[in-house]
């Protein structure tokens, strides 16, 4: 079966009334928890996962994955309004999409963030739809090498992203590497720093930790300015961005789609990495890249096209390998598992129902989600305008659920309350949660495939520069880096001239 | 004077509402203190020591569903994930011996005594039933040179170190495998841990090492797909899924090794309810629907009881403490 009759195939499922509705469902779903700040698209799934059991697979993973890119879209409405990311891949977002809302333009902000999410979303299904048949080959030559210069190639460009000072940038980016070595070694077994406490084995959990940064701290802040509201009591109006808008966002646009779609392809990949790296693209190549944090519409339509295009690249291994490539779809994985659909190079052979009626049904997903996200955008904000001694026990109520759902333990509330006090800590002087974030997730794959990388290579540091891909991606990682350096350069020589 | 007297009234309400939901309380606590004797009578729960959505959380599930139906009572599956199994396993052991809290281990309990800083006793524990096993593989990438398992550990023999094992994890229970059978033909492999199964099967199927040690079943898709070839399994029988697939008893090698899971209760738990629970999950283990869900998944099938499942745990133990410390993992 050829793509496209496969998409009619699969339409002729997801049309279906019952997988309509279950669609709908998802995406309403993932929407709402996107708004809600605190609970991502991860403790969703988790919580919802169970509900899915009666359901024939192409309806529950359908629904399921309604929630995970409806999320994405949500995300964003907070992120702008409130400055709180509704989810973690939609961080960027607040730098310049909160300080348009500031400067009255959080109008045009929402309607380009949910165009561009729309738009992303859409043309990245064509990339699954085509690409996921013949991608298995290619995918199997990732090994640990090439996610070592991957991963350092991403830090490099993360290294951009500090709105602050450098130095306060540097300083939390180290403790998120050291907070990611608690647990136990990933290549010979040893327990780091978890003082024979059984919760501290396999590391600190890292949807209580960004629970805590990014929704406690939030919550503790705002309590402290008694009765601050940031979120904008003003009208919103003109949703439509102007035509300056759409000529800014619009390269932003493609090069954030293509951008996220193949970090979303990328085992280990994640939407937070592709917003992050589409943001420090934009701020990189821009004419006016101080402008950036400022209030520019460039750096919400770029991060929010990659975020939304992340979730079809990441269906292409999860569906033509069996490979996860975040936790958010290791939750599908185990969904698939549990209606008897092995994922796999014979998925689509073996399940086409299962195979194209999901993407059909992101096709009709993302239709719904426009008109959630724009016409229904009252709704949201009447969500979030709920008066803050109404929604922060909520917020935080849903923050012990969720933090609790994830393993059934209070040691996760405790680990997010934690966090949730050194956020506040963190914010009120002035350092950023972001590179913290950052560095904890990534520094514990960097570690584990680099020393695999050196098992691999009976070791040998060549591994990296012989083989092709990892070459590709240290050269591309080192030029980052020169350029990056190179006008520091030029200015201290203009300086001592 | 009207919301006053409403408020009255319903306080009233309430008042004889507490007393009458008391009076149950007490009369159906009463009533059950003689325990076991209709056992059961209120919800079990078991506590899967591993994330949702994995095998062995996947298989409770089914088997929990089942054993409902058959005792009548809802059967409660939570997951208790953290420490490698070891916070589950602790709340399992130290669970009132009442029946209603169980729990599921696997020989990496076991293993843990040898390889982690802390452990649980699987003493402390009553095996009730035994409902899978998977056997260790030797699987390689499809197009690799050796036509079965006797040439590709002669190369490895010739070329020490040069085999590279994937492993599911740093002193996980497929390394363990390979370092048994290493030592049992005098082979020296290099162990390469991965994250799980699936990213060490995926590394043969790319090419990056030279096999991998983990079950059939977790290769399967893989082997279907023509990516990958099992070259033969640690067990005494074939394999339904791969009836082509020789044992390594056949090709020469005495080693059969594998990863098992075991439904327990706390120690002490009463006979009458042990007996009882038995009957039950033999029955789903039975149960057409529960063989259709294993062999879909391509979990391999076995059921030992009590007794039997104790003396594998015995042997399990002896096994580990002759070749885990060996294995180079620095226990701290």
């Amino acid at each position: 079966m050829d793509s496209i009759a496969g998409l009619f195939y699969g339409l002729g499922i997801a049309l279906q009334p019952q997988n309509i509705f279950f669609c709908f469902l998802g995406c309403f779903v993932g929407t709402l928890i996107g708004v809600l700040p605190g609970l991502g698209p991860g403790g969703a799934l988790a919580l919802l996962l169970p509900v899915t059991f009666a359901l024939p697979p192409s309806t529950a993973i359908i629904m399921l994955s309604g929630i995970y890119y409806g999320a994405m879209y949500g995300g964003s409405t907070t992120s702008i309004l409130i400055n709180i990311p509704g989810e973690a891949a939609s961080v960027v977002t607040c730098l310049d999409g909160y300080q348009m809302a500031r400067k009255g333009r959080a109008g045009p902000a929402l309607g380009m963030a949910a165009i561009a999410s729309f738009i992303a979303g859409t043309i990245s299904l064509f990339g699954l739809l085509f690409l996921a048949p013949p991608f298995a080959n290619f995918a199997l030559k990732f090994s640990s090498p090439e996610y070592v210069s991957l991963i350092f190639c991403g830090l490099i460009l993360v290294s951009y992203l500090g709105a602050g000072s450098k130095l306060k940038a540097f300083m939390m980016g180290t403790l998120g590497l050291l907070l990611g070595t608690i647990g136990t070694d990933p290549i010979e077994g040893i327990e780091r720093f978890s003082f024979g406490v059984p919760y501290l084995m396999d590391g600190v959990g890292l949807i209580p930790v960004i629970m805590g940064l990014f929704g406690i701290s939030e919550i503790l802040l705002n309590l402290e300015e008694a009765g601050f509201a940031g979120i904008l009591t003003e009208k919103i109006k003109n949703l439509f961005p102007t035509q300056k808008d759409w000529k800014d966002s619009a390269w932003p646009i493609v090069r954030g789609t293509v951008l996220g779609f193949f970090v979303g392809v990328i085992p280990g990949g994640n939407t937070v990495i592709s917003s992050t790296m589409s943001y420090a693209l934009e701020k990189k190549i821009s004419k006016h890249p101080e402008k950036f944090g400022t209030g520019v519409i460039e750096g919400v339509a770029g991060p929010e096209s990659a975020n939304n295009s992340g979730p079809s690249g990441s269906f292409i291994p999860l569906l033509s390998l069996g490979i996860p490539t975040n936790s958010t779809m290791a939750l599908l994985l185990a969904s698939l598992m549990i209606h008897g659909v092995s994922p796999g190079p014979f998925l689509i052979s073996q399940n086409p129902e299962v195979f194209w009626s999901v993407i059909a049904s992101m096709y009709i997903g993302n239709l719904m989600l426009l008109a959630l996200n724009l016409p229904l955008l009252g709704l949201w904000i009447q969500v979030i305008k709920i008066p803050y001694a109404f929604f922060f026990p909520v917020i935080f109520l849903f923050c012990l659920l969720g933090s609790y759902s994830l393993g059934n333990t209070v040691f996760d509330i405790g680990v997010m309350i934690f966090f949730g006090i050194v956020g506040f800590l963190m914010k009120k002087y002035g350092y950023e949660s972001a590179p913290l974030v950052l560095a904890f997730i990534l520094g514990p794959m960097f570690e584990d495939h680099f020393r695999r990388s050196l098992v691999l290579s009976f070791g040998s540091f060549g591994i990296f520069f012989e083989r092709p891909i990892s070459a590709v991606f240290l050269v591309l990682a080192i030029l980052l880096l020169l350029i990056s350096i190179f006008p520091a350069l030029k200015r201290r020589k203009e300086r001592s001239a | 004077m009207q919301k006053g007297k409403k408020f009255q009234c319903s306080g009233e309400m309430i008042r004889t509402f507490t007393i009458v939901a008391l009076a149950i309380v007490f009369l159906l606590g009463g009533g059950s203190f003689p325990a076991q004797a209709g056992y059961p009578e209120k919800e079990i729960t078991i506590i899967v020591p591993w994330a949702a959505g994995g095998g062995t959380d996947l298989i409770a599930r089914f088997m929990a569903d089942l054993m409902e139906k058959d005792l009548g009572k809802p059967v409660v599956v939570v997951n208790k994930p953290g420490g490698g199994g070891l916070v589950g396993f602790k709340q399992i052991a130290a669970a009132p011996p009442d029946g209603y809290t169980l729990g599921i281990t696997t020989n990496s309990q076991i293993l843990q005594k040898y390889s982690a800083s802390s452990y649980q006793d699987w003493r402390e524990m009553a095996p009730i039933a035994l409902h899978n096993y998977d056997p260790s593989g030797f699987t390689v990438k499809a197009e690799a040179p050796w036509k079965n398992i006797k040439e590709a550990l002669d190369w490895a023999k010739a070329n020490p170190g040069k085999m590279r094992v994937a492993n599911s994890g740093p002193g996980a229970i497929w390394h363990v495998a390979a370092a048994l059978l290493g030592s049992k033909t005098g082979v020296q492999f290099t162990h390469v841990p991965y994250a799980g199964a699936n990213p060490a099967s995926v590394a043969v199927a790319g090419g990056h090492v030279e096999a991998t040690s983990v079950s059939p079943a977790e290769v399967g898709t893989l082997v279907r797909g023509g990516k990958l070839r099992i070259l033969a399994i640690a067990a005494d029988k074939r394999e339904p899924l791969f009836p082509d697939v020789p044992t390594l008893k056949e090709s020469g090698i005495d080693f059969a090794f594998g990863v098992w899971r075991c439904l327990v209760g706390p120690k002490n738990t009463p006979k009458e309810v042990i007996s009882k629970l038995e009957a039950s999950a033999k029955k789903a283990v039975n149960d057409p629907r529960f063989k259709d869900f294993m062999t879909k998944n391509g979990f391999g099938q076995m059921y030992l009881g009590p007794a039997e499942s104790a003396a594998l745990m015995a042997q399990d133990e002896k096994d580990f403490e002759k070749i885990v410390p060996g294995l180079g993992l620095k226990k701290n």
